[in-house]
């Protein structure tokens, strides 16, 4: 891997340990992918931020590595397990909540917004098409790669932050246009609700692995492509997709090499797999990845002359800066559940309190059984709506 | 013998090998205060490896594994090197951030557990003091869909009565290449010039107790079926690939 007099400067430690740390980073990683240099990013998204997945061993990690560096770039957090406001109102324990805000604490020495959303393109983190970003958080990446047409790897924790850091990411993967090609093509031969498009991310990611997809026969709204990559990646290990509203377009790309086509039996078989439960429900968590302002007009629309019935806990998980931009609806929306800023229903401590979580997200339904022992009742939002309201 | 191959972060390491066969999952596999694998069905289950070269195929499971690397050298359990056989992201990035030398690329069949080992990261080497290395050739002869194997005798020093293809150390001055045409030549009587083998492929190493063999391998494709046996060979045969499973 070629470095620059500077780079290699920081690689020599001349600009002090962390720096030389996360240059190190970079230049292992970019080995192991064969980057040939390293490029200039214009934003950063790093996630490892809740207490409950990084634990002592994250927070030693960034509380050393915090103490001598800053971020180069525009660098947003990832949620984190708790509302940093209401976290006692939530049911979240102090032993908890301690350590997060310390993790909090050394994610602000290094000048990283602690915006606490998985949505960073809906509150200022926006990048522009073909720009070179370092972004974890899974959903991000598929969201920026394949709506917004930047270009980033799913970088982990660490690699973000130490591309941040140095202000750029090793050359490789879906840095390189070439890797952006579709090598499968995926014919949807149906009308898709809006709930559906979690459900067909599931089954694209289950089909695919690795490769970048071309979709044919959809043409989603933001918020719709919001759940359809979020849904790929947990399913799956997507990165990208492209798509189309006309079954033909695959014809323009000659890397094609393998075609499948979805109908409703694949939903119904992503359906089946999500929904592990019949039983009484504890939870019901929308905003897995976090609400935009358009899903909570909709739901504050829906709810608004409904009643709330209070037999579970319903959280709405959006970022703060959104919930910022719409006080009424969180005004209707606090009468029937928490509306939960800054967390994620998947990394919060659920466990304490839940056995049973009812969910609209594929994602959230694939990760709620493990990471937070919970049984899933996978339904549609309007269905979630009505357990908590009447 | 030294060994060389791809190092990851820097420094210097002496130990004692630890060998997992198995890949390994920090999170949840590993056990940070005692420095040992805690995963059912582990072939170094609860072995510490605190202080050792910790030496397995690659890693697995969550990304948080980097971060409990990071914690195993801030409790004084982690390992003084990794040696990994493909190493990715997650444990290459542990190894970084808590600063344990680390290589790639070392197959774990070659590595005995106990071995004693010296491992630059900088340079991208291990040394095993107390094993000896012997690098040899050896030439696979093909012939349409069959390839020629031969007895070894009585009289060979090594291997003796095993089946093999013609196979030979190296005499000074020699190439891998010229090696594997001058043996091909004595043991089997086919003349192939070194530019003319079909294939040479990468090295491979074979641990035989206390001797390590880097083998150069070749293949040759021939049409007479002719061949003439010297003394290190007591009886040939041309059989196909899936018959080679009955030597």
């Amino acid at each position: 891997m070629h470095l620059t007099k500077e780079e290699e400067k920081t690689l020599k430690g001349e600009e002090g340990e962390t720096r030389r740390k996360a240059m190190e980073l970079l230049v292992a990683l970019g080995e192991l992918d064969d980057a040939d240099r390293l490029v200039p990013i214009t934003s950063a998204q790093i996630a490892g931020a809740s207490y409950k997945t990084i634990g002592d061993a994250g927070l030693d990690f960034l509380q050393e590595f915090s103490a001598d560096a800053k971020v180069a770039v525009k660098s947003t957090l990832n949620p984190i397990g708790m509302d940093r406001e209401n976290w006692k109102e939530m049911g979240i324990p102090e032993s908890f909540a301690k350590p997060q805000n310390l993790i909090l604490d050394a994610y602000r020495r290094m000048n990283i917004e602690l915006t606490c959303s998985c949505t960073p393109y809906f509150i200022g983190n926006r990048p522009n098409a073909g720009s070179d970003i370092a972004w974890s958080e899974s959903s991000a990446v598929v969201f920026a790669n394949s709506v917004l047409g930047a270009h980033t790897n799913k970088e982990g924790g660490p690699s973000a932050l130490a591309a941040a850091i140095i202000g750029k990411t090793p050359h490789c993967g879906l840095h390189i246009v070439e890797n952006r090609k579709p090598k499968v093509a995926i014919r949807v031969g149906l009308e898709l609700a809006f709930d559906d498009y979690t459900l067909l991310g599931h089954v694209i990611g289950r089909k695919i692995g690795q490769e970048v997809p071309l979709i044919t026969g959809i043409d989603p709204m933001e918020d719709e492509h919001k759940a359809l990559g979020a849904a790929m990646a947990a399913s799956g290990a997507a990165s990208m997709y492209l798509f189309r509203n006309d079954h033909k377009a695959c014809e323009q790309f000659d890397t094609i090499e393998e075609r499948i086509d979805v109908g409703e039996e694949d939903l119904d078989e992503s359906r089946a797999k999500l929904n592990t439960s019949s039983d009484e429900v504890d939870l019901v968590a929308m905003g897995c990845p976090h609400l935009s302002v358009r899903e909570m007009v909709d739901i504050a629309t829906f709810l608004k002359d409904r009643t709330p019935i209070k037999r579970c806990k319903a959280w709405f998980c959006v970022a703060r800066d959104v919930a910022k931009h719409c006080p009424e609806e969180v005004r209707i929306l606090k009468k029937f559940g928490s509306v939960a800023c800054d967390m994620c229903m998947v990394v919060a401590p659920l466990e304490g309190f839940s056995k049973v979580t009812a969910t609209d997200s594929a994602k959230a339904g694939t990760y709620l059984p493990t990471l937070c022992k919970q049984k899933v009742v996978f339904a549609t939002r309007r269905d979630l709506l009505r357990m908590i309201s009447k | 013998m030294m060994i060389r191959t791809k190092g990851i972060g820097h420094g210097c390491a002496e130990g004692s090998i630890v060998v997992s066969h198995m890949p390994i999952s920090f999170l949840g596999g590993v056990d940070p205060s005692k420095g040992c694998v805690v995963e059912q069905g582990s072939d170094i289950m609860l072995e510490s490896f605190a202080g050792k070269i910790l030496s397995f195929p690659h890693g697995k499971g969550s990304t948080v594994g980097s971060y409990v690397i990071f914690q195993l050298k801030k409790s004084g359990t982690a390992p003084a090197a990794i040696i990994n056989q493909k190493a990715e992201a997650i444990v290459a990035t542990g190894a970084i951030l808590a600063g344990i030398p680390m290589l790639t690329g070392i197959p774990m069949e070659i590595l005995k557990p106990g071995d004693k080992a010296v491992i630059n990261a900088d340079e991208g080497t291990i040394e095993l003091p107390n094993v000896i290395g012997k690098v040899v050739v050896t030439v696979i002869v093909r012939r349409q869909d069959k390839i020629l194997i031969m007895k070894r005798s009585n009289k060979v020093n090594t291997y003796k009565e095993h089946w093999a293809g013609a196979s030979g150390g190296m005499l000074p001055g020699e190439n891998p290449a010229d090696a594997a045409s001058r043996e091909l030549r004595e043991e089997t009587g086919i003349i192939v010039t070194p530019k003319q083998m079909t294939v040479q492929g990468e090295p491979v190493y074979a641990r035989d107790g206390g001797t390590l063999w880097k083998v150069f391998p070749f293949l040759v494709d021939v049409e007479a079926e002719d061949v003439k046996i010297d003394w290190e060979h007591d009886e040939y045969r041309w059989i196909t690939l899936p018959e080679l499973d009955r030597y």
